[in-house]
């Protein structure tokens, strides 16, 4: 860690990180050359991640969640841009960030767990290998100590039979175990912080429901601080404590996982909320019309307007800026302008929170 | 909620098994994927069937619409047998010309004996004449026996001419029964154009007539909620829930009665996915179809079926009315599959209770595990003894 201490040293001191805060995000924009033109990916993306918490950023796809995840670990596509904005950690601006000092970073700081466990581990690589390629390489461990560390990590996430599994490959493991084992290689150099980009997306019910078992787990013992991004909003209910939902690269509502569940007030909360059939109710499901924005030309306003029954005039005019709803609770939509009409969530009084709870 | 049980059975499956073998001799392996179902799916109900990846879910469909070739047991489509697998046949001849052989052993062992005995004593012996008279009975019960083997192995040979025959159902008829595919980008070809690939069908039936084609196609295109312009664009040009209801489109052009839904919904947006259940449900009720929808999101199945299989490991553990799943599961991978279902509700989910379902805990029995009707529409999985504890449990719940 000698050389990382250097780096600090060099940097000059942008930080403005205080107190709980790990991880902060300004204003991040990042676009991406295409033969089409520039794709606005994110645009202008504020949010800041305490110590131990989860942040679940939940969106559709193409909404810039991803990206934002990428430009954190500093592995964006070689035709993206980042237009404005900063990400603070510890002492460093990331996106100002050298990749020789990213290095320092990007897995012993900052671990990601990815949507497929089949394409992100090697196929013609032994498991144990796979586990203890960056112990080598970067704690300097001998093959001996990296065998042992690595068979820890395969029980603490609970891969059975850990000595005979070392020497297997990766099709010989299901999609649960798979999982598990990209879990252990993100965990291998015990980061502080770790970004899961849909790691359940690719497994059924059965198998999610353990591996969000795991991580809350690893959670508590390893005292992580955890970025989920998914589309589920039950594995969201599950996992967060904190939430930011994410529409045409813009943050539209964040605020605790309990606020925004129960008390959400973007129309495009509402909708994804009414949207989903496991509320407890028959007839028609309340489907959002139309589709996400192209986002080669993004839209004047409010993104979400073309599809939001509830949009008024000025939402295709000018983009709301956040409007306070509580201490933790903001969200980007002109109908908390105090000049708005009044509108009554179309979720408050379903059926499926207050079923819920009496169970 | 309608009751459709009492209606037409649209399909049925008897004793469906479909087997998967790779590699030959010594190194052949034969993977069960669907062992023993049976079910069947009455008309203008969805039915749907759920379980983990790897259960035989889509096997079990694809087998259904015959893109495998059935290994053994029967599926009626309309009360014709439109697939009919000859494996148990092949068995039950192997045992019937076994019995034959060792009958013929006996048989030899038998007048051996009895010529061992016969020449011990007397010709003129009573002993003599009654073991020679046993000689000739025996000689006819075996001709007999042989006989009555050799007309049964008849019968099933035919029966193995009819399964074939049977095997090659008229395009016509079998095509009222269609599929949508599971993931909208791979199941359409990038070469041809949606009017291609949606007209694809028609022509398949023998449809020549390029105008009627085309005012079909744009009658189905209109039905899925898209333009009659759309029809000149190639796949890519499309998203994600568009190229889905193109995969629907195609499967509409031909008026189907039946329809198998595999997995329609979990390869699109979370937005998409309410826009295209609505779909499904609009066409189900203007055209009385019937939908086996195949599915691992069970907050969809619970929303779009009536009635439920669970499948685990190639077999179907437990059927049951929508309702009645949800409210009385039984077996126990039934409730470890419903408690894993997130919800959206933080307060309910920090305070779930998941329940594990280990097979190996089961207790061996004896006696092979049947499906057993519990009550009335209620089918479940187990050997007598789990059966019985399965009655109690439901009778202390209800």
């Amino acid at each position: 860690m000698d050389e990382y201490k250097k780096v600090l040293v060099n940097e000059e001191k942008t930080t403005q990180l205080s107190g709980e805060t790990i991880l902060k995000v300004e204003n991040l924009t990042i676009s991406f050359r295409t033969p089409g033109g520039l794709v606005r990916a994110v645009r202008g993306v504020d949010f800041e991640l305490k110590k131990g918490e989860t942040l679940c950023i939940v969106g559709e796809s193409g909404s810039g969640k991803s990206v934002t995840s990428r430009a954190i670990m500093g592995i964006l596509a070689g035709n993206a841009i980042i237009d404005d904005g900063h990400i603070y950690y510890k002492d460093l601006d990331l996106t100002r960030c050298e990749e020789k000092d990213f290095y320092q970073i990007r897995g012993s700081q900052i671990g990601m767990i990815f949507q497929d466990p089949l394409s992100s581990l090697n196929p013609i690589m032994k498991i144990g290998k796979q586990l203890t390629e960056t112990l080598i390489l970067k704690n300097n461990m001998n093959k001996h100590d990296a065998k042992k560390k690595a068979l820890e990590l395969m029980q603490d996430v609970g891969i059975p039979q850990a000595e005979k599994r070392y020497y297997q490959y990766p099709f010989q493991f299901s999609g649960g175990m798979r999982q598990r084992i990209v879990i252990a290689i993100a965990l291998a150099m015990e980061p502080e912080i770790l970004i899961c980009d849909e790691p359940t997306t690719a497994l059924d019910v059965t198998i999610q429901a353990q591996i969000l078992d795991l991580i809350n787990n690893l959670k508590e013992k390893r005292n992580l601080s955890i970025i989920f991004i998914t589309h589920d909003l039950g594995v969201v209910a599950n996992m967060a404590d904190r939430i930011a939902v994410m529409y045409a690269g813009k943050i539209v509502e964040y605020g605790k996982s309990e606020e925004v569940f129960y008390d959400p007030r973007h129309p495009y909360t509402w909708a994804l909320l009414e949207s989903m059939p496991a509320l407890e109710r028959k007839g028609r499901l309340n489907a959002i019309p139309g589709t996400p924005p192209n986002m080669l030309f993004p839209p004047k306003g409010d993104a979400f307007a073309p599809r939001n029954r509830y949009a008024m005039q000025i939402d295709y005019e000018e983009h709301p800026p956040f409007f306070k709803v509580s201490d933790t609770h903001y969200a980007a939509t002109w109908l908390l302008h105090p000049n708005a009409p009044k509108i009554e969530s179309p979720i408050k009084d379903k059926a499926f929170t207050s079923k819920m709870k009496e169970k | 909620m309608v009751d459709y049980t009492k209606g037409e059975k649209v399909l049925e499956l008897k004793n469906v098994r479909q087997y998967f073998s790779s590699g030959w001799g010594r190194r052949k392996v034969v993977v069960k994927a669907v062992h023993n179902v049976s079910f069947d799916v009455y008309k203008g109900e969805v039915f749907g069937l759920v379980g983990e990846s790897g259960c035989g879910k889509t096997t079990t469909g694809r087998t259904i619409i015959k893109l495998y070739n059935i290994t053994d047991g029967d599926i009626y489509f309309k009360g014709q047998r439109i697939a009919s697998g000859i494996r148990g046949k092949k068995i039950a001849i192997r045992r019937a010309k076994e019995s034959i052989l060792d009958k013929k052993e006996e048989y030899k062992k038998f007048i051996i004996d009895t010529k061992s005995e016969m020449s011990k004593q007397d010709e003129s012996s009573n002993e003599y004449i009654r073991a020679q008279e046993d000689m000739k009975n025996a000689q006819e019960d075996l001709d007999k026996f042989i006989e009555e083997k050799r007309i049964e192995i008849g019968n099933i040979k035919k029966d193995i001419l009819r399964s074939k025959k049977d095997n090659n159902p008229s395009i016509e008829f079998i095509t009222k029964m269609q599929m949508i595919f599971q993931d909208p980008i791979d199941s359409l070809n990038p070469r041809m154009t949606a009017r291609e690939i949606i007209s694809e069908g028609l022509i398949i039936r023998g449809e020549k007539n390029q105008e009627f084609m085309t005012k079909e196609v744009e009658r189905v295109l209109g039905l899925v909620g898209l333009l009659p312009e759309h029809a000149n664009r190639y796949p890519h040009e499309f998203s994600g829930g568009q190229r889905q209801r193109i995969g629907i489109a195609r499967a509409l052009i031909v008026n189907p009665e039946l329809i198998i839904a595999d997995e329609p919904i979990s390869a699109l947006d979370v937005s998409i996915q309410a826009q295209v259940i609505n779909l499904l449900n609009e066409l189900r009720e203007k055209f009385e179809l019937t939908i086996l929808f195949i599915a691992h999101n069970l907050s969809v199945v619970k929303y779009f079926c009536n009635r439920i299989g669970v499948m685990y490991y190639g077999r179907l553990v437990e059927i049951a009315p929508t309702e009645e799943l949800f409210e009385h599961p039984l077996h126990p991978y039934t409730k470890s599959l419903l408690s894993a279902v997130p919800l959206p509700d933080p307060d309910y989910e920090k305070h779930r209770k998941r329940i594990y379902y280990n097979p190996s805990l089961r207790k061996f029995t004896p006696e092979k595990p049947t499906m057993v009707e519990i009550v009335p529409g209620h089918f479940v999985y187990g050997s007598p003894d789990e059966i019985e504890v399965y009655r109690k449990e439901l009778a202390e719940k209800k």
